[in-house]
């Protein structure tokens, strides 16, 4: 994120990030905010039932590892400690959010481009997921106006198994997997 | 036996206004009146006889709406015993009810120790609605609330702060909520509890009233709105509860939208992080992360 090269997107993708962050974020608040409720509620504590409690969040881990290092305050200071947390967590991940904002540019698409489209609709993915779809048409569309775009992806399930097809048929330099991108 | 239209409640109503309202002055407010109705049912039921009152559980306590007992009633309640916003006896009350004497006097004698109870004191309409809240209040959750209300309404507090004074009933109704029964509506409950903290937390003054407030109609309107789904008796038409069921449903996704947006807001402009578990604001982030890895 800290290098120099120009960093492009449009706001289909800006939208399902939106979508996403919340999305993600939430589940982990809903589940620490039930926790709360969860502790508020039991007198005295027991670290077994909240184990019960938590054993199909994904924040289970860091709400027992909190709690391990908390047993020995009183409830109030515990559920004050968990909203701190979860208040840190959410303004952390607001921050990178509207950093990640101010360091690209997004743009808008205003063509069909009706050709690709029909590839993705013989492939079979406008079916499957019709933004990502309209994700590959916007990076196709960046890619007329800035020279050797690569297309940095996080979804392995969709976009990266399409990688020849893409390459193929847009303007997109490559496509490369989060994982295995280095700036 | 209640019959069609329903003579008995008209019996009762005339009888309680009769009673309370001699001279048919403007005094009665529509609210006192509810309450009484609610506490007169109650203890009419006690006693074997049901005046099939149609009402429900809302904002402020028991609640009848005008075109339900328009429904009902012989005659239009709104034409017949309304002043204004008052409610006041009829002008012409009907000479014979049809009603055996043994209900009747069970009747007259309940509304005869509710008028030696409340009738002509001071501050009469707030003693029936505790009362009433007392008897019949479907959760503990709804009286505390009403609580929270008189407290957030309040523009003076003293040298005690808000925060101070709100946040002891916020713990208290964290311990009420009735998530069995509103399991749908819990999370949304739960990140209002939070966020309301949070307004306490970061703002003071005008701004902490304003959010303060706005925040808590949000709740209140929605919670209410579902608790008259489980909450309500003789509603003449069943597709009414239909429509409320409806509403209900839609309103709740809307009122987390609002509170989360307010909560975004506050958390962007206002708050500062604590930096106190680094590694383990991390370790949930990742978690986030990982989480749409895993739906890829």
């Amino acid at each position: 994120m800290g290098s120099h090269i120009p960093k492009i997107s449009s706001d289909t993708v800006k939208a399902e990030c939106s979508d996403i962050y919340q999305k993600n974020i939430g589940k982990i608040k809903k589940e620490i905010l039930r926790s709360i409720g969860e502790i508020n509620k039991s007198k005295p504590i027991k670290i077994v039932d909240l184990q019960l409690f938590t054993n199909t969040f994904y924040s289970k881990d860091v709400i027992l590892s909190f709690l391990n290092s908390n047993l020995n305050n009183d409830k109030s200071k515990i559920i004050n400690g968990l909203r701190t947390l979860l208040r840190d967590t959410e303004s952390r991940c607001l921050v990178n959010f509207n950093s990640i904002d101010k360091l690209i540019t997004f743009y808008k698409r205003d063509k069909p481009y009706k050709d690709i489209y029909n590839i993705f609709e013989i492939d079979g993915l406008t079916r499957i997921d019709l933004v990502d779809v309209e994700i590959i048409l916007d990076a196709h569309h960046i890619g007329l106006q800035v020279a050797e775009l690569f297309f940095i992806t996080g979804d392995y399930m969709h976009i990266i198994p399409r990688r020849d097809i893409i390459k193929k048929n847009t303007s997109l330099k490559d496509v490369i997997g989060l994982g295995e991108f280095q700036s | 036996m209640v019959t069609k239209p329903n003579f008995l409640l008209e019996y009762t109503i005339d009888s309680l206004l009769k009673t309370f309202n001699q001279e048919r002055k403007p005094v009665m407010k529509k609210a006192h009146f509810f309450k009484l109705m609610n506490l007169l049912d109650t203890r009419l039921k006690k006693q074997g006889v049901d005046i099939e009152l149609p009402g429900y559980w809302y904002k402020y306590g028991f609640y009848v709406e005008i075109n339900h007992l328009n429904s009902v009633l012989p005659r239009d309640f709104n034409k017949f015993y309304m002043m204004n916003e008052f409610i006041v006896p009829p002008l012409n009350p009907r000479k014979k009810y049809e009603i055996l004497d043994e209900i009747r006097n069970k009747i007259d004698l309940t509304i005869r120790y509710l008028w030696k109870e409340f009738g002509f004191k001071s501050g009469y309409g707030n003693a029936v609605k505790k009362k009433s809240y007392e008897i019949n209040a479907p959760y503990k959750f709804n009286s505390i609330f009403q609580e929270y209300i008189d407290i957030v309404n309040r523009t003076e507090t003293g040298f005690v702060p808000k925060k101070d004074l709100l946040e002891p009933i916020l713990d208290n109704l964290l311990s009420e909520f009735p998530d069995k029964e509103f399991s749908e509506l819990y999370d949304t409950y739960l990140e209002w509890d939070d966020t309301t903290r949070l307004c306490l937390d970061l703002l003071s003054g005008k701004k902490q009233y304003e959010l303060i407030k706005e925040m808590e109609e949000l709740l209140w309107e929605t919670f209410s709105k579902g608790i008259r789904i489980l909450h309500n008796q003789n509603i003449p038409d069943p597709e009414i509860i239909k429509r409320w069921k409806i509403e209900y449903g839609s309103e709740i996704p809307k009122t987390h939208k609002h509170i989360e947006n307010i909560r975004n807001s506050l958390l962007s402009e206002k708050y500062t992080a604590s930096i106190k578990d680094e590694i383990l604001v991390k370790q949930l982030m990742k978690k986030a992360y990982e989480m749409s890895v895993e739906a890829n």
